[in-house]
């Protein structure tokens, strides 16, 4: 009986009550996410608002409204006029540090990652599982802990205060996560790829260069995104690590905006956050689509 | 001309004995399958013989020279994996010119000699594709390209049909021999599958428990196995065993199982058998015919004739498998395709026995024929 009135009901209202308990719960799902980005998004907006507006503006205005009257200044001045400590040259000098510090940690932590990755799944040797537990064990250090072993290290090798200094730091941090990327992902690689290699005359390196690098592209992204955005939004060992004219942005970012003496410039605050956030973002938008890709062709191939 | 001597070859892998005291010989242009079941240490012996693992003693010689100590890839051989391991990054045509990019062969001979091999296989189109977008039976013939650029002493092969389907795996199967015939080439052939032993090998070398069991033609292994072992191993259906014992019989012995009792042919030798000695006999499904069907057939005359009922039939097309009970055991039969019988029924078989064979119960190994008895009376023993 319950089967029959099921049925009647399914053909007497033929579908019309389906589509709209589809229709609300699409709706929902959508005014859900539009919510949820707002939430990020006006933070930001609110950020770029305030970075085109003079101070004027600032003192009498909305924080949320748009700006009356576009200008520059604040970003021409956040990059290059600015005083930061006692050199009035803006954030650029330091975002140039932090340029110098990022591309050589990220490459050589990604760099010794793979390889270590490598090694530890191709040319397993007694006690592999034990070195890779305590490189394992590194991910879980905190930052803190290791500061003034380090500053001692970096002092003996006359590092102290140096930019190669902090770029030692993050790739002897970096490569313990590197490593345990690039394992996992060489672990899921057949090992007879190896084997015909090596039948085929290639050696160590020739097979990590010919044969798995070229296929690691999705797991470099990985990488070099979790480097990237680790080294140039880190803050704790620029600060200890990098001495006065060597600081990374983050630090001087800090410094900006916590001048204490004259007026507190928010116009030149904002655009100095975005600017020294912008390469993360740039990283995120033009390597996540290689990341992607990379993750898509894998899927294909089944 | 020995291409390929294994001597004394062992590997221990800790307190696990893989394999055995290895010992064999094969010539050029020998297609040697090494079978057996999966654990038998036949995957391990390849790499051996490739240098991908070390053996923990003995000696391997390629061409009469000693390699045991040399990497894969100054042996001078090729190997064509189960999973074909084609390179994922890199054309049909890099992958395989790859071995000659290593060994710094310059370009236009490289393009030359990848032009020859994928003519030979028929690949000359995919040249430009990756092996994402081959299908299997495509990838089989890259990874074979990839071994016949290098014109090697000896092909190495690791199951390589294991992922193809039936259809396919029988197509290649032909064109791996035809390959072998046409180029005269040395091959050692892993598999675990009995039938691509049978069809492709000149020698098969049996193996279980990291020792060879048999080493012979295909034939031999099959007409004459050294035990019980290779004899229920080769051959599908399996061989039925008989346990029973010997009894006088007349004039000769017979063996005694259950209630019936089997003439022990004339072709073993009467000299090691003892009354009462516990044996196994073994017959080929095949040697099993309907009574009805050969009553004219004279070479059959002293067949041993029996009743049964059947239990299961299958019929496979040419041939009707017939499942009964024998002396508490499972017997086949493999009647001809033709057969009318039905589960249930009982019928009157006869069983050729002049290919039957003969085996100690306590060693499994098979009691000699006469003939190789006067020969050489230690064959069994090897």
């Amino acid at each position: 009986m319950s089967v029959a009135a099921l049925e009647t009901a399914r053909t007497g209202e033929p579908g019309a009550e389906v589509d709209w308990g589809k229709r609300v719960s699409r709706f929902a799902v959508y005014a859900a996410l539009v919510f949820m980005a707002l939430v990020f998004l006006v933070p930001l907006m609110s950020m770029v608002f305030t970075s085109l507006k003079d101070m004027d503006e600032i003192r009498g205005g909305n924080l949320l409204a748009p700006p009356q009257v576009l200008t520059f200044e604040p970003w021409i001045k956040a990059w290059s006029e600015a005083c930061i400590s006692v050199r009035c040259d803006g954030l650029s000098p330091y975002f140039i540090n932090s340029l110098l510090i990022v591309v050589p940690a990220v490459i050589i932590s990604v760099g010794l990652g793979a390889l270590n990755g490598y090694v530890l799944t191709m040319w397993r040797f007694p006690g592999a599982d034990w070195v890779f537990g305590a490189l394992l064990f590194g991910c879980f250090i905190p930052f803190q802990i290791v500061l003034i072993p380090m500053a001692r290290m970096l002092g003996l090798m006359g590092l102290a205060g140096s930019i190669p200094g902090v770029v030692f730091v993050h790739v002897v941090y970096g490569i313990c996560f590197t490593t345990l990327f690039f394992r996992n992902y060489y672990a899921s690689v057949p090992k007879e790829l190896v084997k015909a290699a090596s039948v085929d005359g290639a050696g160590f390196w020739a097979t990590w260069w010919h044969i798995l690098l070229p296929i690691s592209w999705p797991i470099i992204t990985v990488s070099v995104i979790w480097q990237f955005t680790g080294v140039w939004n880190d803050f704790l060992f620029g600060v200890s690590f990098a001495a006065g004219d060597n600081q990374p942005v983050t630090v001087a970012l800090n410094n900006l905006v916590n001048t204490s003496t004259g007026v507190k410039e928010y116009n030149v605050d904002m655009a100095g956050a975005i600017i020294s956030a912008f390469p993360t973002l740039f990283v995120y938008v033009v390597a996540g689509r290689f990341f992607l890709r990379g993750l898509m062709s894998g899927a294909v191939k089944g | 001309m020995t291409t390929l001597a294994v001597q004394d070859v062992k590997k221990d892998f800790g307190a696990t004995k893989v394999l055995k005291d290895i010992d064999m010989e094969i010539g050029t242009g020998d297609f040697l399958v090494l079978v057996g079941p999966s654990g038998c240490g036949k995957s391990t012996l390849l790499n051996i013989i490739a240098g991908l693992e070390k053996q923990t003693s003995g000696e391997i010689l390629i061409a009469g020279k000693d390699v045991s100590h040399l990497e894969p890839k100054a042996r001078d051989i090729a190997m064509v994996f189960q999973s074909y391991a084609l390179y994922p990054s890199m054309t049909v045509e890099r992958n395989i010119g790859f071995s000659l990019e290593m060994a710094g062969v310059d370009k236009a001979t490289r393009k030359e000699r990848i032009r020859e091999v994928a003519e030979l296989l028929k690949i000359e189109e995919l040249l430009n594709r990756r092996p994402s977008q081959l299908s299997g039976g495509q990838r089989q013939r890259v990874a074979m390209g990839r071994a016949l650029v290098r014109e090697p002493q000896i092909f190495l092969f690791d199951e390589p049909l294991s992922n193809l389907d039936a259809k396919l795996r029988v197509d290649m199967r032909v064109e791996i021999k035809k390959l072998h015939q046409r180029l005269g080439a040395t091959i050692v052939y892993v598999t675990h599958d009995q039938i691509e032993a049978m069809t492709m090998a000149t020698k098969i070398a049996v193996m279980k428990g990291g020792i060879i069991q048999q080493f012979g033609a295909p034939k031999d292994i099959y007409d004459r196995p050294s035990n019980t072992f290779v004899a229920t191993f080769m051959g599908s259906p399996a061989m039925n065993l008989i346990a029973g014992t010997l009894v006088s019989n007349g004039a000769g012995l017979a063996v005694k199982a259950g209630e019936e009792t089997i003439p022990v042919p004339g072709h073993i030798a009467a000299d090691g058998l003892s009354e009462g000695q516990s044996v196994q006999l073994g017959l080929r499904p095949e040697a099993v015919h309907l009574e009805s069907e050969v009553a004219h057939d004279t070479r059959l005359a002293d067949g041993w004739v029996f009743d049964r009922v059947i239990e299961v039939t299958e019929p496979t097309g040419p041939a009707t498998l017939a499942l009964f009970e024998m002396g508490g055991e499972e017997f086949h039969a493999s009647l001809s395709g033709d057969a009318e019988v039905e589960a249930g029924q009982s019928y009157r078989f006869k069983a050729d026995l002049s290919k039957a064979l003969l085996f100690d119960s306590q060693s499994g190994d098979r009691l000699p024929h006469s003939d190789e008895v006067r020969q050489s009376p230690k064959t069994q023993a090897a």
